[in-house]
């Protein structure tokens, strides 16, 4: 009997393990997954000449291109979200103003105004990794949240202006 | 089209190791479920490599419109970190592990040393439930062939920092030692199923410890290398949680080869060695759970998602929980003699088994004692180096010193002293090498005595076993020696590191240790896709012979991340390490902080590594040699 008892030992042991492990699993956990140096910071200058200084935040800023079909997808919902009030800043990634004039007229337009990035030097600053990608700014000037490629449907957007709003 | 092959293929090898698990764990004994086991296993192989294939496929033409190279490639990377890509992440790390897992079946259904068919089928059965489980892990939680609809230009990872050969190649070897302890555990398994445990088994199970151990002392000995020169920090070792999961195998590993010995010798300590087998690979196993659950924060950890944590918490039970439960009732069954005589080879074995594993259980503690206190809500902390320095370190002390002694002794019971006349010569050489060096403090003298003696022991061996070398004795005096010498690379770094931080201005002269360094200034240079402030610093300004070294800082713009390329002279005495910190305008329009460490003997370090994978592998040579008990 005594014999048994030692070779029950490791399984108890393990026993306890896995319930530790279970419990920590369970257990709330702090990601702090930071998904942009900028959030919390203040929106940086980017390098346009003509960026719009009379548009005050809170505003959403979204990279986007007319040869992008994910940007395509999300359209419709800018343009849901416009419609509700929200400003939305377009910068236009290496495109021409006269592709992007078709894409707008085509899908409507969201933008309060659209600026022209076509060296690509706005996208190196804000850190994006493809278009499209979004920025919110709240009304402080400070970005909130980052979107990294399309909102697919209302909800993320939503999540997204309501924490452009807290 | 080729993705989807691989991911097809993937789908069936699930089915092919359904089929190996059934075939080899149907209590019936028959010949057809032999062969469908060692075929189905075979077939799982062949299947499984066509799927890791298709990855690479994906990986190598920059398939962006596959999720996982979406996430983890990029066009401009070289090919090679292409290739390397496909184990860089979750899940295609996920399909190597896999791939190895079928690699060891293979090696169990075909391996001529097994002579024993009910144990190849059982423990093939066994491997087929541990390739099931983690291929149904992979289907379901973390497939790499998914799709995406909309596939971007070009791929998100461009990490400077995993660029680098010694990380790329470092893994799968780590991943051999890890996945090599499953065919132990699952001879292991198939023993105690058997009910059979004997100097045969330990023949048999031997080279496949042999591999495992030899490619995790590798991939532990190629990680701490790539920590050492790429990251920047100049430590080789950090006690993190996933190097202390490497370690924890690798100790009972350790252990099992030793135990092995006396089993095969003595067909003693059956129930021991057949629970450090299932603790080698269940430690392995928990590793894992440790790096993809995310319950522990580590630099290591892969993306975090709580359903695969559950998924491999539920694996980790069965498979570990199963073994366990097939360990309490089947070990008491086997008979062990018990008989030691306390002067013996295996009594110093048994001692060496108990030292490491008591190290291996006091790294465990610290690597889970931050998690416990944060369940019981007591505290949030961390265990760090002076724990372990406090524990393992003092244990190592008696280890090394019987290390030293153990190979001396004679099976059974000594009936000449023979061996103390050559172990009395060791003890003396260590003394008196201890006392010329010139070393202070009681630690040092002990840790530098204890390796000059274990080196000294392991040429005696060989000589006094000049005329007749076997590949065993030359595995284990390289072992022994390669541990010793690496003892002293350790205090190297540990003890008589030199640092010097200062802030300095073109044209001043500095001094640390052997080295007269002037510091020329910084300037800005670029590559291809980031920006670095490169320093130039000359060495032994006043000698003809100057060489000049450059460190730098990187700007990667694209990843906002910034890395330090330290420059490092490297030579047989110490490593000169040059790293470049921030401006300080304090001091001067061009003043730069200036970090200067020397690690002396860090190439004995390497060098003892070298020797203990070259160790393992003359112990892989004669394994494979069919021999008879003593």
């Amino acid at each position: 009997m005594r014999k048994s008892l030692v070779t029950l030992l490791p399984l108890l042991l393990f026993v306890l393990l896995a319930l530790l492990f279970a419990d920590r699993l369970a257990a709330p956990r702090v990601t702090g997954a930071i998904d942009s140096p900028l959030i919390g910071k203040p929106m940086p200058e980017l390098p346009f000449a003509n960026w719009p200084k009379n548009i005050k935040p809170p505003y959403i800023v979204n990279v986007f291109a007319s040869w992008c079909a994910p940007c395509a997808i999300e359209h419709p919902n800018l343009i849901a979200i416009q419609k509700a009030g929200i400003t939305i800043i377009g910068i236009a990634y290496k495109d021409t103003p006269a592709n992007i004039k078709k894409y707008l007229k085509a899908g409507g337009n969201p933008y309060k105004t659209v600026l022209y990035d076509d060296k690509g030097e706005a996208a190196i600053l804000l850190g994006i990794t493809g278009v499209p990608e979004s920025f919110a700014v709240d009304a402080q000037g400070l970005v909130r949240a980052r979107q990294q490629g399309p909102f697919a449907d209302l909800g993320t957007i939503n999540d997204f202006v309501r924490e452009m709003l807290k | 089209m080729i993705v989807e092959i691989g991911h097809f293929a993937f789908i069936l090898a699930l089915v092919a190791a359904l089929i190996q698990a059934i075939s080899g764990l149907i209590p019936r004994d028959s010949l057809a479920a032999s062969a469908i086991a060692s075929r189905a296993s075979l077939a799982l192989l062949g299947l499984v490599t066509l799927a890791f294939a298709g990855l690479e496929y994906a990986y190598i033409t920059s398939d962006f419109s596959v999720i996982n190279v979406i996430m983890n490639s990029h066009s401009l990377k070289p090919l090679v970190y292409k290739i390397a890509g496909v184990w860089g992440n979750h899940e295609g790390s996920m399909l190597l592990w896999i791939l190895m897992l079928t690699f060891f079946g293979a090696l169990i259904a075909t391996l001529p040393t097994i002579d024993d068919p009910l144990l190849r089928r059982r423990a093939l059965g066994v491997q087929g439930l541990l390739t099931t489980g983690f291929i149904a892990f992979s289907l379901f939680t973390s497939n790499p062939f998914l799709r995406t609809d909309m596939p971007p230009l070009d791929g998100n990872s461009l990490n400077p920092v995993l660029q680098d050969l010694g990380l790329a190649f470092h893994p799968p070897i780590l991943y051999l030692g890890y996945v090599g302890f499953s065919s132990v555990f699952s001879l292991a398994a198939a023993a105690l199923l058997i009910g059979r445990v004997d100097n045969n088994w330990a023949r048999i199970v031997k080279p496949f410890v042999a591999l495992a151990w030899l490619s995790l002392s590798a991939g532990i000995a190629m990680g701490s290398k790539w920590a050492y020169y790429e990251l920047g920090w100049g430590g080789w070792w950090f006690w993190d949680p996933v190097e202390n999961a490497s370690l924890l195998p690798w100790l009972t590993g350790t252990a099992l080869l030793h135990s092995l010995l006396v089993l095969e010798a003595r067909g003693a300590l059956k129930r021991w060695t057949i629970l450090l087998a299932i603790v080698s690979f269940s430690l392995s196993l928990l590793g894992t759970f440790l790096v993809r659950s995310g319950v522990l924060s580590s630099v290591h950890a892969f993306a975090v998602d709580p359903l695969r944590g559950t998924f491999i918490l539920m694996l980790l039970s069965v498979y570990c929980g199963g073994a366990f439960s097939l360990y309490a009732l089947r070990a008491p069954m086997l008979k062990t003699i018990r008989l030691f005589t306390p002067v013996s080879r295996e009594s110093g074995i048994v001692v060496n088994n108990m030292i490491l594993v008591t190290m291996a259980a006091t790294v465990l503690t610290g690597t889970l004692y931050p998690l416990l206190m944060d369940a019981l809500g007591l505290a949030q902390l961390s265990v760090g180096a002076p724990y372990y320095n406090a524990t393992v370190v003092m244990m190592a002390i008696p280890l090394f010193i019987l290390m030293g002694a153990g190979p001396m002794l004679p099976w059974k019971r000594p009936g000449r002293w023979l061996f103390m006349r050559p172990l009395g010569i060791c003890a003396i050489i260590a003394i008196a090498a201890t006392l010329i060096s010139g070393i202070k403090g009681a630690l040092p003298m002990v840790g530098f005595g204890t390796a000059v003696w274990v080196m000294a022991s392991s040429l005696s061996i060989l000589w006094i076993a000049r005329k007749n070398i076997t590949l065993k004795t030359l595995a284990m005096s390289l072992g022994h020696f390669g541990l010793g010498l690496s003892v002293i690379g350790m205090m190297g770094t540990m003890l008589w590191k030199l640092e010097d931080i200062r802030v300095v201005n073109p044209g001043d002269t500095y001094t640390v240790g052997r080295y007269n360094l002037r510091f020329d200034g910084v300037r800005d240079v670029f590559g291809p896709n980031y920006g670095a402030s490169e320093a130039t610093i000359t060495l032994g300004p006043d000698t003809p012979n100057t060489e000049t070294l450059h460190p730098q800082k990187r700007w990667y713009p694209v990843s906002e991340s910034e890395t330090t390329e330290s420059a490092i002279r490297l030579t047989l005495l110490d490593d000169l390490y040059i790293v470049l910190g921030e401006r300080d305008l304090k001091f001067g329009p061009d003043a730069w902080v200036i970090r200067t460490t020397i690690h002396p003997f860090v190439s004995t370090l390497w060098a003892g590594f070298s020797f203990v994978v070259l160790s393992g592998l003359c112990m892989l040579g004669y394994s494979f040699k069919r021999r008879r008990a003593i």
